[in-house]
């Protein structure tokens, strides 16, 4: 069993990396401990950092170091990978308002965007059921890109600078994803239509565009709207050009 | 327990820390020859896409050792069962022969710091990280290799750097990974005999080698940076070493300052030299 002083020992010299409040630990060479601090700080701080390159830009010098100092101190991290810290910077952010805090209302969307290009970029390869080119996009059985994340934003972050964003409050739905190819990380921008079609035919192998064009209509009132189904096959097939759409199910 | 012991195909080998960086040149092999890579498992695990790609031909082409950054070994707490199932499961899936981990802390409290903190050298840590270390063995039915770490300060100790590594090793009944740069680090900046505190390690335990540059940041203190090329003191030092222990693996760490490929070749074909030199006629069939 560790003794009670060695396992406190071994605590206060974390939390000193951590805070830069020294505290007596016993038989230390003067003047070492601040090299295990600023080794701790640049290693999370970078990867904070690089990880948040607009944030980092956008918002003050004093606002960024109070939001990562507070961080760096207070949130006890969890993740034993260190590409995935980001998130936890993110989640901490969102947890303590963060954007009322610094009356930034777009802050928590702009990180979460930030986090989710790092995260679309680095996972796993997504189990895609085996696919070949497309004849009949709307009556095909389509596989979507699930190496990818489609979300809703309020403040379009990811194509305006943030004081036009701010501006721009509303429905804001984006398509994050990784090019099966070149693993290269793209978005695109989609209707509230568009969206709910990508993430049906996502979730819902078994029905083609043409099966989910009923239900669609009735949701989004399209009934009588001309060229409906044309419309839809054009975007289909950009999505196809995209590689947002991999082919159709074999 | 049902240890398996994994062992290197071919044990006179030089290698290299895989880094993104010059990931693609090494896998090409043109400017950078080694003969098997070293993945940190933390950066490399649960990884698709580009990266997911290159692990995969990298693999393809190397043997694989890995050597990990956040199991903690020696922290005040409970082993995070979790992450070394996943830890597990890389070790399978990348082939990998060596695993070992830092004689170090990097968690307390509940919370990651994503640096290698020193362990109290004192009896009661001597006992807690051994069993932590035999806890390891058990889950993950393999052997695992515990590097001697640089530090810049003892913590609270109550014996020697070399008494605690070596009652570890033994009562933990695992392998030891040399690395004899952290020992120059370490005898420079705590004054101590590097060849002194060699012979007093369990060398017959020694599985694997580490070798790295560093930087000088004071007159009295060294930092093990991995940035710069290994300094004629440590290639001495580790030609007095390969003539005390039996051929192990030997890998080259550089973390960063990698635009002159062709001078880490030269380093790699340097510990080539000087491993070939001991072992190649004393070792022949090793």
């Amino acid at each position: 069993m560790l003794r009670p002083e060695t396992k406190e020992i071994q605590e206060q010299l974390a939390m000193y990396c951590r805070s830069g409040k020294e505290t007596p630990i016993p038989g230390v060479t003067k003047g070492r401990l601040p090299h295990y601090r600023r080794l701790v700080y640049n290693v999370v701080h970078g990867t904070i950092a690089q990880a948040y390159p607009i944030t980092r830009k956008v918002l003050t010098d004093e606002e960024w170091n109070y939001l990562f100092d507070s961080f760096f101190v207070e949130h006890d991290a969890q993740t034993p990978i260190l590409w995935k810290l980001p998130y936890e910077f993110y989640s901490y952010a969102k947890e303590h308002s963060y954007d009322q805090k610094f009356d930034k209302l777009w802050l928590l969307e702009l990180l979460w965007f930030e986090w989710l290009e790092i995260e679309v970029h680095m996972m796993q390869d997504a189990e895609h059921p085996e696919y070949s080119d497309s004849e009949d996009v709307m009556d095909d059985h389509l596989v979507v890109n699930r190496d990818s994340r489609l979300i809703q934003l309020e403040y379009p972050v990811h194509m305006h600078a943030v004081e036009v964003a701010e501006q721009k409050k509303g429905s804001h739905y984006v398509y994050i994803y990784r090019d099966v190819e070149t693993g290269t990380v793209r978005f695109i921008n989609l209707s509230v239509l568009h969206a709910w079609l990508l993430d049906h035919l996502m979730n819902n192998m078994t029905e083609s565009a043409t099966d989910l064009l009923p239900e669609m209509k009735s949701v989004f009132n399209l009934q009588g709207v001309a060229d409906i189904d044309l419309q839809i096959e054009k975007f289909l097939l950009e999505m196809l050009d995209k590689g947002v759409i991999l082919g159709s199910r074999n | 327990m049902a240890k398996v012991n994994v062992e290197c195909k071919n044990k006179k080998m030089i290698g290299l820390g895989f880094r993104r960086d010059f990931s693609e040149e090494l896998i090409k092999g043109d400017l950078l020859q080694a003969d098997f890579i070293e993945f940190a498992p933390e950066n490399w695990m649960e990884v698709g896409g580009h990266w997911g790609r290159i692990v995969k031909q990298a693999i393809e082409r190397f043997p694989v050792h890995a050597h990990g950054l956040s199991l903690s070994i020696g922290s005040p707490e409970e082993l995070d069962y979790d992450f070394l199932g996943r830890i597990k499961t890389f070790l399978k899936d990348f082939g990998v022969e060596v695993y070992s981990e830092h004689l170090s802390f990097a968690k307390a409290a509940n919370a990651h710091v994503y640096d290698l903190l020193p362990i109290p050298f004192r009896e009661d840590a001597v006992r807690h990280v051994a069993r932590r270390i035999r806890e390891v063995q058990d889950f993950l039915e393999r052997r695992i290799a515990i590097e001697n770490v640089s530090y810049y300060t003892p913590v609270a100790a109550e014996m020697d750097e070399a008494t605690f590594i070596t009652r570890i090793v033994e009562e933990a009944d695992c392998d030891l990974l040399l690395d004899v740069n952290n020992v120059y680090v370490n005898a420079f900046n705590h004054g101590y005999d590097t060849h002194e505190f060699i012979s007093s390690l369990p060398l017959d335990r020694v599985v694997y080698i580490h070798m790295a540059g560093h930087e000088q940041v004071a007159p009295d203190l060294i930092i093990d940076t991995h940035g710069q090329p290994i300094i004629d003191p440590v290639y001495n030092l580790f030609d007095w070493t390969v003539q005390r222990i039996k051929p192990v693996p030997v890998l080259l760490e550089r973390d960063f300052n990698y635009d002159d490929l062709k001078q880490l070749q030269q380093e790699l074909s340097d510990l080539r030299k000087i491993t070939k030199k001991h072992w190649e006629v004393a070792y022949a069939e090793a």
